[in-house]
């Protein structure tokens, strides 16, 4: 009978095992799961191409940073950025350049993140993106940006920031969090921000925005003016491209009328025995989310904002939920059954 | 007054200039005077953005106008403007043969060509037209050129089939 000795058997046995060494898993994922309203199938079937093909819209891999002075001869106070702040490190990403490459891979404050844009929904989000990065697909699920690792191939939308397809498929990406928010803002709160630079390695026109401008509003970006791509569920009772905030678990999906927040200043939110508090950074002009098992007398006016956030007692025991801005009309249709408030 | 074949020239230049336009390497409405080029290990001018638009590998700003150098989307739009001219030479050369089929499908030949801007980045095009949901059909948008570049071929073709005089008898 043939018979195989030891040396070979580690051999072989080590050979059976390299399929799953060469498939290491670089990008961290979120140990939680995520909200996924429809089946995979259901948003492979509805995916289709932008217009470019994959990385098409470039990501900036090597992004350069300009001070706040030099800064300030590109951009207006008005004009939007996205900030980002961790481990002491702030850093803000002009959204006349994210729309041009929608994704940044970055690294800040020793943590590596890719920092994502999708113009067709105004939603800037972060991820934590481990030694891989993310790019541009090329292709759309309700609007929304569909990513792709450089690990694996897998297809996450943004929204949803679930694998719909690849070795990653169900899994959920950790989230970091982006805000959304004007230069003047932004500077105002990070005065040592550092601000992603036009010297991205690719060749594009900054100075135009393809699909609108923010500062002063218009094309796309209107709320009148109307969406450009089918979605897989329709919205109501809002402005489509009405702004919202919106945050999700494992099981919901909540989303606050920006409107709302600056006039409420607290929102509390009670959904399956959880309640949500959000609050409204006059300064960032943003909301933080936190949860909670019971609702909480606060009166901002008395919480100081800081680098890091909210400084209150009474905040800093809760766990906090990462949020986002987004068009009204995305957000519903990813998360169909939302609450909005 | 210009002759025929310096219409068809101006004709040939302005079209590549307006396709260019259309597909955002050439832009009005800047402010700076600045030139920027990749380092040559960068450059992929050979890359595409999306079917048929190529990377630019340098910008000049000149106060109002911004120029995208890219030499693919250059050497792509001349040709068409060429092609164009081409066929208004032979419009025009044969008028009076009274060929007016001839004069319409050559005017409408070079016009999927400039919709092919739509597809460059950004459902611009649609926005434009205001439709909903057509940005679904942006995916075929870049086929327009070629389809374009082959209906002016077509055209030439049978236009010297017709008896349209070759570029060099005038």
């Amino acid at each position: 009978m043939f018979k195989i000795n030891q040396p070979v058997r580690i051999y072989l046995f080590a050979l059976l095992l390299l399929p799953l060494l060469t498939n290491a898993k670089d990008l961290p994922v979120s140990n939680e799961s995520r909200l996924l309203s429809d089946s995979y199938e259901d948003y492979l079937l509805e995916m289709m191409s932008g217009g470019p093909g994959k990385d098409g819209i470039p990501s900036v891999d090597k992004p350069q940073f300009w001070t706040v002075r030099e800064a300030n001869t590109f951009l207006d106070d008005k004009d939007i950025v996205f900030g980002v702040y961790h481990n002491g490190v702030a850093k803000a990403y002009p959204q006349r350049i994210m729309v041009w490459h929608e994704i940044v891979n970055d690294t800040v404050g020793g943590k590596p993140l890719s920092i994502s844009y999708c113009p067709l929904t105004a939603t800037a989000i972060g991820f934590e993106r481990g030694s891989t990065e993310l790019g541009v697909s090329g292709n759309l699920i309700n609007s929304n940006m569909v990513m792709y690792d450089r690990e694996t191939d897998s297809l996450w939308p943004q929204i949803a920031a679930v694998a719909i397809d690849g070795a990653y498929q169900g899994k959920s990406l950790a989230e970091h969090r982006v805000f959304w928010t004007s230069w003047a803002r932004w500077k105002q709160r990070h005065p040592d921000t550092q601000v992603l630079s036009d010297q991205t390695g690719h060749i594009r026109n900054y100075q135009r925005d393809p699909y609108g401008d923010y500062n002063p509003l218009k094309g796309y970006y209107l709320k009148s003016s109307p969406t450009m791509f089918p979605v897989m569920h329709s919205s109501s009772g809002l402005a489509q491209k009405s702004t919202i905030l919106g945050f999700r678990t494992a099981n919901s999906a909540v989303a606050v009328k920006m409107q709302t927040l600056r006039i409420d200043k607290v929102v509390q939110v009670t959904q399956d025995d959880v309640v949500y508090i959000i609050i409204y950074d006059q300064g960032l002009d943003t909301g933080w989310v936190y949860q909670s098992n019971t609702t909480l007398d606060i009166d901002v006016s008395q919480i100081p904002f800081e680098k890091t956030g909210p400084n209150a007692e009474v905040l800093n025991k809760l766990p906090a939920i990462n949020a986002f801005k987004a068009m009204w009309f995305a957000w519903k249709a990813y998360y169909p059954k939302t609450q909005l408030y | 007054m210009l002759s025929v074949k310096a219409t068809a020239r101006t004709i040939a230049v302005s079209y590549a200039l307006l396709y260019l336009f259309l597909i955002g390497d050439i832009d009005i409405g800047g402010s700076s005077w600045r030139w920027m080029i990749l380092p040559i290990d960068s450059m992929q001018p050979f890359s595409q953005r999306s079917l048929l638009h190529f990377e630019a590998v340098a910008m000049v700003e000149l106060g109002w106008f911004t120029v995208l150098l890219s030499p693919v989307n250059t050497i792509i739009a001349l040709t068409l403007g060429m092609l164009l001219a081409l066929n208004v030479y032979g419009v025009i050369s044969m008028r009076t043969q009274a060929c007016q089929l001839s004069k319409s499908t050559s005017s409408m030949s070079a016009l999927p060509a400039l919709l092919t801007g739509g597809a460059c980045c950004a459902p611009s095009l649609f926005l434009v037209l205001g439709i909903p949901g057509l940005g679904a059909l942006i995916g075929y948008i870049g086929w327009l050129l070629p389809l374009s570049a082959l209906l002016l071929l077509v055209n030439r073709f049978w236009q010297r089939a017709q008896g349209a005089p070759a570029w060099r008898d005038l």
